[in-house]
Formats: C-alpha cells, sequence, structure tokens
C-alpha cells in the first residue's frame, strides 16, 4: 500500500518529528556543560552559549521577579536571575565574591548573563573590618 | 528638514522590509542601534516611520507569497483564500484600509490611553499570567470537536515548552527569528508546495468598501491593539482571535481590516507604553528605549510622524499592491514559494547558526500540525505565552 501524503500523515509526521526533535533539544541543553572564561571571554565572544565565571559583585538589586547583578573581574558585565529563591537573594550581596554559571546572551546590544546558578566563593568580610 | 530626511529614509526602510520575507524591523532596528548615538531623536523619527510603514506593507507579502511574521501570519489564510479567488489586490487594499483608520483612531485614543495605563497598570500586571491563560484555553474551547482540541493541545504543550527551554538559553535575537519563521513561515510555504498551489488570475480594481463595516472594524482594532501593548506576548494576531471571539462571526473583508488595524495601532501604542511605563513591547520600542528616554514634546513629534507616515503607507501599499499582484501573477508561483523558502532557510543560518537552523526544522515541524489537523495556527504562540506566564508567576 503506497504511502499517502495526506493531511493527516503530515499531522502524524510532524507530531512524531516535534517530539523527537524537542526531547534532542533538552536532551543537549541539559547536557550541555559550562564553558570555563572570564568576564573579557565572553566580551569577546569566546565563550557562547554557557559560561562559568569568578567574578566579584559589584552590585545588586531586585527587580520585580528579577535579582540584577553588576559582576567584575577586571571587566563588567550584567548578569540577570529572574525569579531567584531566599539563598540566591542572600548570596548576591555587593562585595560577595561568586561563581556565577548561566547562558550568555545579547540584550540591547550588551552581552548578559541569565543566571542558572550562582554559588558563594568568599563573603565580603563586613563584620572583621567593623571589628 | 533634516527629520523629514530621517523619516523619508525610514519610510524606505520600511517598504524593503516589508517586502522582502525574513527581513524584519527588530534586525534592522539593531544594525541601526550600532550606529547610534545616545539622544539622536533623527534615528527615532526613522526607526518610527520605518515601523509604521512596515507594518502596512508587510502584508503585502504574507498575502501574496504565503510568508508572513508574526504580526500578519494569521492575515495570511483569509488573505490566501481571497488571492486564490483573484481577489488579492483586494485583500491587500482591506489590510491597508485597517492599518491607515487604525492608525488614526489610536492617536485619537492615546490620551486616553494614558489615563487607562495611570490608573489601571498594577492590576493588569497582576492579571497578566491570568489573562494569558485564559486566552490559551479560549483557543482550546474554539476548536470545533474534541480531536481538533487534542491536536491545539499539543501543538500549545510542544511550541509551549520549545519556548521556554530556547528562550531562557538563547539571546531573544538569535532564537526568536528561527522559531517564528518555522511556526509561520517555512511550514505555510511547504503545504503551499505541497499542495502545487497556484494563482488564478488577479482582479485590480478600486472597490467599494463599506464605510461603517471599515470605520467600525478599525475603531476596534485600535481599542484591541491598546490593550494588547500593554501585554506581554500576546500580539496583534491573538487581539484579532479575542476580537473574533467576542463579536462571532464577522465577514472575511471586515477580519482582514481588523488585523491591519490591530498591527499598525499596537504599533503606535508601544510608542505611548514606552513613553508611559519605560516598558518595551515592541522592537521598535526597545531599540528606541535604548536611544533615548522620551519626553512628551517628543512622544507628540512621535504621533505626528505616525500620522504622515500613515498616509503615505496608505498610498505606497496601493501602488505595491497593483505592481507585486501583476508581477506574482505572471510567475511560476510554485518557483516564487520555493525561492523564498530557501531565502529564508539561508537567513535562518547567517543570523542564528546551524543550531538555529535545526531550532527552525522543529518549529516547522510544530507549525505544520494546525495546517494538517485544521486548528488555528496561533496555538503555536504559546511559544512566548507560556515563559511569559511563568516569569509573571514566578516560577
Amino acid at each position: 500500500m503506497a504511502f499517502e501524503l495526506s493531511d493527516g500523515n503530515i499531522a502524524k509526521i510532524a507530531l512524531i518529528a516535534s517530539v523527537l526533535g524537542l526531547l534532542l533539544v533538552v536532551f543537549a541543553l541539559e547536557q550541555q556543560k559550562p564553558t570555563e572564561t572570564s568576564i573579557s571571554g565572553i566580551l569577546q565572544g569566546r565563550a557562547m552559549q554557557k559560561a562559568g565565571i569568578n567574578a566579584k559583585i559589584l552590585s545588586a538589586y531586585t527587580a520585580k521577579n528579577a535579582l540584577m547583578l553588576q559582576l567584575y573581574d577586571g571587566n563588567k558585565i550584567s548578569a540577570v536571575k529572574f525569579n531567584p529563591g531566599d539563598e540566591e537573594r542572600r548570596i548576591a550581596k555587593k562585595g560577595n565574591f561568586v561563581r556565577v554559571v548561566g547562558s550568555v546572551r545579547q540584550y540591547q546590544g550588551n552581552p548578559e548573563i541569565i543566571i542558572e546558578k550562582i554559588a558563594l566563593i568568599e563573603q565580603k568580610l563586613e563584620a572583621a573590618e567593623n571589628d | 528638514m533634516i527629520e523629514l530626511l530621517y523619516v523619508l529614509a525610514g519610510c524606505i526602510i520600511g517598504i524593503f522590509t516589508g517586502i522582502a520575507p525574513g527581513i524584519h524591523i527588530n534586525t534592522v532596528s539593531a544594525v541601526l542601534l550600532l550606529f547610534a548615538a545616545l539622544g539622536d531623536f533623527n534615528l527615532v523619527l526613522l526607526i518610527v516611520a520605518m515601523s509604521v510603514m512596515h507594518s502596512f506593507v508587510d502584508f503585502v507579502t504574507g498575502i501574496l507569497l504565503g510568508a508572513p511574521d508574526e504580526n500578519s501570519f494569521l492575515s495570511v489564510l483569509p488573505g490566501h483564500r481571497m488571492l486564490l479567488k483573484g481577489l488579492g489586490y483586494k485583500a491587500i487594499k482591506l489590510t491597508s484600509l485597517g492599518c491607515f483608520f487604525g492608525a488614526i483612531f489610536a492617536l485619537l485614543l492615546a490620551p486616553l490611553f494614558l489615563v487607562f495605563i495611570a490608573k489601571f497598570i498594577p492590576l493588569i500586571t497582576i492579571a497578566i499570567p491570568y489573562l494569558l491563560g485564559l486566552v490559551l484555553i479560549l483557543m482550546v474551547h474554539s476548536e470545533k470537536n474534541i480531536c481538533k482540541k487534542l491536536w491545539a493541545l499539543a501543538v500549545i504543550a510542544l511550541s509551549g515548552i520549545m519556548g521556554l527551554y530556547i528562550l531562557r538559553n538563547f539571546s531573544m535575537g538569535n532564537a526568536l527569528f528561527p522559531l517564528i519563521t518555522g511556526f509561520f513561515g517555512i511550514s505555510n510555504l511547504l503545504f503551499s508546495l505541497k499542495n502545487n498551489s497556484t494563482i488564478p488570475r488577479q482582479v485590480i480594481e478600486s472597490s467599494n468598501y463599506s464605510k461603517k463595516m471599515v470605520l467600525h472594524g478599525s475603531f476596534l482594532s485600535a481599542v484591541a491593539g491598546g490593550l494588547v501593548a500593554l501585554l506581554p506576548s500576546i500580539g496583534p494576531n491573538e487581539a484579532a482571535f479575542i476580537l473574533r471571539k467576542l463579536l462571532g462571526k464577522i465577514s472575511t473583508s471586515k477580519y482582514l481590516v481588523m488585523l491591519g488595524g490591530i498591527s499598525t495601532s499596537n504599533m503606535i501604542f508601544g510608542f505611548f507604553v514606552l513613553f508611559a511605563l519605560g516598558k518595551t513591547r515592541t522592537g521598535s520600542a526597545a531599540a528606541i528605549a535604548q536611544i533615548i528616554n522620551l519626553q512628551a514634546e517628543q512622544i507628540i513629534i512621535i504621533a505626528l510622524v505616525c500620522v504622515f507616515v500613515a498616509g503615505i503607507a496608505f498610498l505606497a501599499t496601493g501602488i505595491l499592491a497593483k505592481a507585486l499582484v501583476n508581477g506574482v501573477q505572471n510567475l511560476n508561483y510554485k518557483a516564487l514559494n520555493a525561492i523564498v523558502l530557501a531565502v529564508l532557510l539561508v537567513l535562518v543560518l547567517l543570523l542564528s547558526g546551524p543550531f538555529g537552523l535545526f531550532i527552525c526544522a522543529i518549529a516547522t515541524s510544530i507549525g505544520l500540525i494546525p495546517i494538517a489537523t485544521g486548528t488555528k495556527r496561533t496555538n503555536a504562540m504559546a511559544f512566548l505565552m507560556l515563559p511569559t506566564m511563568l516569569f509573571y508567576l514566578g516560577l
């Protein structure tokens, strides 16, 4: 029986292709390891999709559902964490030295990190300085 | 005088972006920004003129070539139906009438719109995820039978998940174009090729359009365009769908007028949203936001430019439509569709790379489902709506 390219068959093929393709995309993105780099590397376009950097927080503020950071390691870059949790808000304080992993995207002409993970490396020693 | 030159340059660029499939004003705006000086109001006027002109001319290629963008794809179906009846020129005229009067009504309603924003925006912001959810539910519910409802759900789920993963991991600039091209452009072109579409002889003549129909449709579309300008990820097509649901059965002619009206008024209201709230809902507004902080006297000048360009655009679209309808019917339509398809694929590869092509292929598969099953193509807009809903819900 010859295979007919009817609308019904097209719909079924399209559905199977969509599901398989989507699973591939999800799998590929989940497996993607971050490129260890610096802010300078990101600004030069070396790290593309996912990057991991260590940097100091120059400024941090919360806007609506997003945590907006300015990161610095000799160069500056903006970073944003959407819908941050309490732990992330606690870590994201000015002066803290953090490890940030996230995807790099262009926002309004400038590279920006969409933070997936943020971890504290070194906390600003405010208490010690005030002693 | 120099401002006028910038406006005219914007008109010319807007004609080019409207005609060339795959070249979007957002892409051009991004290029212009590379040369923008902060505070350059002339460049802002260029972007405004380009955007308004594009909103008129874009329907020409959408209807004639079946290559729409995210604002005009819903016009492709009724417009294409008219094209296949030899009434492609009339379809384009109807959308441009809607665009013109939609622009006029948008500017007349703008003061009221600003008052509305001031009073209700906190409430609207809270309601956004629920409104988006309601639109998605309505879209599924409006399908004719249970089988189509299930297909609609499948498209919403697939495109929603696609949007969630892709838009959160890639820049909008890289991801949006392959997604939209796949969902609404290439899928449509593939079906046209499969069906061996040929277009009959086109009637190019002046028609009498019902004044009441045009004005009523344009007014409603301006109101819808304004409301939609406040909601993220809902575009002119969803607004047209909601209006159709509210109004019940309407003629194809009125529907095309409304689509045109929503497209242009939504663009114009986007500038007012930027002025009033500092929020960007369109690519053009986002580009302007990077150049300047709009002041009251500047938004008035922008409004005047919109009126001026709307007039030019209406005339230009009529002339272009005549020329292109004549051109298209003398060409091998199948070959033309194949060329447009090839151009879009090359553009996706150039602008978004090999992974963009892969994303486009998946989006095309998803986009083929509603065409093959006779369900609404607008269901695929879940790729924007679902991530937006989750964002506003804090998830």
